[in-house]
């Protein structure tokens, strides 16, 4: 498939969020500020293209060892290292970046993107370079669902919802909207 | 606490899904058929449970500093077990539940269930809590499972039951949906029940 | 340091245990997977060809050069009945909407498509994946495979129902290959 085509894919067509569900918890978590979406877009989209690069040579070792089966703790391991090295990392280097991403670290271990496209690189046969542009697509597509919840949580604060459907059930309500809205791009691919 | 009420807790009080909103991810994508949802919610179970006993056994010998990756080595090495033998002995369930079979790893209900009670609390009892969770979400995923299917897929365990089904259920906006809408309702119940 | 040193040390024993355990169900489970693998396959190729004598799978380094042809192709097997080569099964992949369709063509040695089948997919149930029925992918059954296969795509699935054509085209086009040879 070609580059592009994996870009628009994973950012508007097949949305991680919108249609295969993957980093859900955090989608919810922090979508309820404009500020605090962009900031953890930002720190996912940083680590999930360097694990994907990460991971795809690990996964030639696994290869080469005959070891497949190994795939899911390794992989988890090597996020979860990866996340305190970058924050341990950033901390040092960029005292500013660390200020404004750090407090999502920790949090990103357990995010079902970074595990779910390291396996879906995988799954899919990517080379290193289709890996890295579905990594950076993948968490492109996850930080706009995001930004835009973000946008409809903040009005909704205002909004005059039903008692039992306040916080996230109508957030959950919006998703699927939104979700049908997406359903749009399909046909674009 | 009494077993019977840890057990209670998991289920209705701290329902996983209803209640504490948790490891949201699979249960909106593997909620298309009941089979799928029994599947996945007997995996969570099994691994919930593996994982509440091997922690509560090792809760003297884990550190404290490490504790975390510690608990990522047990779940992953209990899910991936589950994933050889699905792949050897249920191989069309297994190919279903395709990425959200590893996935169980970064669920967050069961490094919760490891953080929260298992690390602190006795081996039966920590038993007791990932049965109860466990069935906790089982439960909602089977609710959400059936009423998707039956009324998306207009089937029931593939069986014909409806013939002019609502597409959208068993799109992702479906899933999205109609969890809200049983989110609140749950939300509705519980106060009626306090308030009695 | 010395306390790192500890905290490594236990951390490293608790992985090497956790790899001992996954080895060991590996052990125990692969032979079943193996031939489950097996048995899906000859179930399917016997679903498309009937019965016969054997198969022969193209070994890996045929297949990379296949790619060339289609970069999504996953398996050859050449069908032996009678002595002579009755056929091709060409398995090969396609994007659909929820990700890859793996998908089967049989192709007799005459050039007619004897059937396609859908071997896995992830698409929504009751809509695209009524483009991996049997009722959509016998369409292709009886066609020619020396020009391009053509079946009208179904409404409501149009993603998956494209998805599956332009596989069993794709796996047309490597049958072309690999019986000119």
């Amino acid at each position: 498939m070609e580059l592009g085509k994996i870009l628009l894919s994973t950012i508007l067509v097949n949305n991680y969020i919108f249609a295969r569900f993957l980093g859900i918890c955090p989608f919810f978590g922090v979508s309820s500020k404009m500020e605090t979406s962009i900031g953890m877009g930002a720190a996912v989209t940083f680590v999930v293209t360097i694990s994907s690069i990460i991971t795809y040579f690990i996964q030639m070792l696994l290869d080469k060892f005959s070891i497949g089966y190994l795939q899911t703790i390794v992989f988890i391991l090597v996020i979860a290292a990866l996340v305190q090295f970058v924050e341990v990392a950033m901390k040092k280097i960029s005292p500013t970046l660390y200020n404004a991403l750090g407090v999502y670290l920790p949090l990103i271990t357990t995010n079902c993107v970074v595990l779910g496209v390291a396996i879906l690189n995988i799954q899919e046969k990517y080379t290193l370079i289709q890996t890295t542009v579905n990594a950076i697509g993948a968490s492109l597509g996850f930080t706009l669902a995001l930004v835009l919840m973000a946008g409809i949580r903040e009005k909704l604060v205002i909004a005059d919802v039903p008692e039992a459907l306040e916080g996230f059930p109508i957030a959950l309500v919006s998703a699927g909207l939104m979700s049908i809205a997406f359903l749009g791009f399909s046909g674009l691919i | 606490m009494k077993l019977s009420e840890i057990l209670k807790n998991g289920i209705i009080k701290n329902n996983p899904i209803f209640v504490q909103l948790i490891g949201m991810c699979s249960v909106l994508a593997v909620t298309t058929s009941v089979q799928n949802s029994l599947a996945m919610g007997l995996a969570v179970t099994a691994v919930l449970v593996g994982s509440n006993f091997v922690i509560s056994l090792l809760k003297n010998v884990i550190p404290d500093d490490i504790r975390i990756p510690a608990f990522v080595v047990v779940i992953a090495t209990f899910v991936t077990v589950i994933e050889m033998f699905m792949k050897a002995y249920a191989q069309p369930i297994y190919q279903s539940l395709g990425i959200f079979l590893p996935l169980i790893v970064v669920n967050c209900i069961i490094l919760a269930r490891a953080e929260a009670f298992a690390f602190t609390n006795g081996l039966v009892p920590s038993i007791v809590d990932g049965i109860g969770t466990g069935l906790g979400y089982t439960v909602a995923v089977l609710i959400l499972g059936t009423i998707r299917e039956v009324f998306g897929a207009g089937t029931f365990l593939g069986i014909q039951v409806i013939s002019n089904p609502i597409g959208i259920l068993v799109m992702p906006a479906g899933a999205f949906i109609v969890l809200g809408i049983l989110v609140a309702l749950f939300k509705i119940i519980m106060a009626r029940q306090e308030a009695n | 340091m010395n306390k790192t040193l500890k905290l490594g040390i236990t951390l490293l024993i608790i992985s090497s245990v956790a790899a001992g355990i996954l080895g060991f169900s590996n052990k125990a489970t692969s032979g079943k997977i193996a031939e489950i693998e097996l048995k899906n396959t000859q179930d399917a190729l016997a679903g498309i060809f009937g019965e016969f004598e054997t198969y022969e799978e193209t070994d890996a380094a045929e297949l990379e050069k296949l790619r060339s042809t289609d970069e999504n192709l996953v398996a050859v097997y050449k069908i032996i009945d009678g002595g002579e080569t009755a056929g091709y099964s060409v398995t090969t992949t396609s994007n659909g909407f929820g990700g890859a369709i793996e998908i089967m063509v049989g192709i007799n040695s005459d050039g007619e498509v004897l059937g396609a089948r859908v071997l896995k997919h992830s698409e929504t149930a009751g809509i695209g994946s009524k483009a991996a029925d049997p009722t959509f992918t016998d369409l292709f059954t009886g066609q020619s495979a020396s020009e391009e296969l053509q079946v009208e795509t179904i409404s409501g699935a149009t993603i998956t129902s494209t998805a599956v054509i332009k596989g069993v085209n794709n796996a047309r086009l490597v049958y072309q290959e690999v019986a000119a040879n």
